[in-house]
């Protein structure tokens, strides 16, 4: 034996040392991960819930009345929840499972999804922008005809809702962009000393 | 593998593996907890995917260390624990003092370990889990070479932190 072998021992010897020895709680763990799971369940039909008002909402507006003012926005409506949805069916394939169960795997696969979570971020500050120009296009095109009077009657603080909307989406996109770059420079320098032999 | 019984047996076979683990990663005690907990429930979920292509102890350091990792990556910072200049390791007290000063020694090597580069630390903590090279290098999905490579420049950069001379 080795004196680096004697060495090796004498630290598993203290790293061992006065460890509790009692098993992790396996009740807490699952409850935890029944709540991580519907979570998650949440988290999808949220996604499913919205597409599914926004679509209702435009379909309700073309019904309204035949003026093509709402036809168009009807329309418009419609087609930005058809590119959101697919960007995010796009956006998330691939990375649910990671390619094998080792720690690179597991580092491969965590980068991607830093990366897709950037793109994310990224489409949605274009989709953000792209929207409030043809929205406000859509505005100048319908000034000074009363064409949802439903919604004009609609008290000041109602009205403030679809500005301050936007903003808020827009604010939450900024922290997960920084907090992507973050996890993202931290999994890549994991990546690189991974590859450095 | 996958039902209640056999989680059951892994949780109480490398517990205390899983809470050595966890303190290489959390040096808060509260949050190491945690991080156990949540090496548990990974674990859970992972255990019906073990089909056996590995060893069951290779198969729970993997998962547990990718747990471990997360951990650190979410909460967006790299442990960078201070090394006290305590005694040293190879000193065999056994008194009511020399127990204290065992249990020093320990934090010492454990703050010593978490202070290592995250690369270093898995080969490591894993060497003193006592798993072979073939193991980690299995753990880790890198080849068995590198493993000797690593666990050398783990060695020697612990010996440092530690202030033991080679």
């Amino acid at each position: 034996m080795t004196m680096k072998d004697t060495e090796l021992e004498t630290w598993q010897a203290l790293w061992s040392d006065g460890t509790d020895d009692r098993p992790a709680k396996a009740p807490d763990a699952r409850q935890v991960a029944a709540a991580g799971r519907r979570r998650l369940v949440w988290r999808m039909a949220l996604e499913i819930a919205t597409a599914v008002v926004w679509t209702v909402i435009a379909v309700v507006l073309i019904r309204l009345r035949p003026d093509p003012a709402l036809m168009v926005l009807g329309a418009g409506i419609i087609a930005f929840v058809a590119v959101a949805s697919a960007f995010s069916v796009w956006n998330s394939a691939g990375i649910w499972q990671p390619a094998g169960d080792s720690v690179r795997d597991f580092v491969l696969i965590a980068v991607e999804r830093r990366r897709r979570d950037l793109r994310a971020v990224r489409f949605g500050l274009w989709f953000a922008a792209v929207e409030t120009i043809l929205l406000v296009a859509w505005l100048v095109w319908t000034a000074g005809r009363d064409v949802l009077p439903e919604i004009s009657r609609l008290s000041n603080t109602w009205l403030l809702l679809p500005a301050a909307a936007p903003c808020a989406i827009v604010a939450w996109l900024l922290l997960l962009r920084h907090r992507a770059r973050t996890e993202l420079a931290m999994l890549e320098a994991a990546r690189r000393q991974l590859d450095e032999e | 593998m996958g039902d209640d019984r056999d989680f059951e047996r892994v949780l109480g076979e490398f517990g205390a593996a899983l809470r050595r683990l966890a303190g290489s990663y959390e040096p808060d005690h509260g949050k190491r907890d945690d991080l156990v907990q949540e090496i548990a429930i990974a674990l859970w979920r992972a255990l019906p995917r073990f089909r056996g292509d590995s060893s069951l102890k290779t198969f729970v350091f993997r998962v547990a260390h990718n747990r471990a990792l997360t951990h650190v990556w979410r909460r967006g910072r790299v442990q960078t624990t201070e090394v006290s200049e305590a005694d040293h390791l190879t000193d065999p007290a056994e008194s009511p003092e020399g127990r204290l000063a065992r249990g020093q020694r320990r934090e010492r090597l454990d703050a010593a370990i978490r202070a290592l580069p995250i690369v270093y630390r898995q080969v490591l903590t894993l060497a003193l889990e006592d798993l072979s090279n073939a193991e980690i290098a299995s753990v880790l999905g890198i080849r068995e070479n590198a493993v000797a490579v690593r666990l050398t420049r783990a060695r020697q950069a612990l010996r440092q932190a530690l202030g033991v001379s080679p």
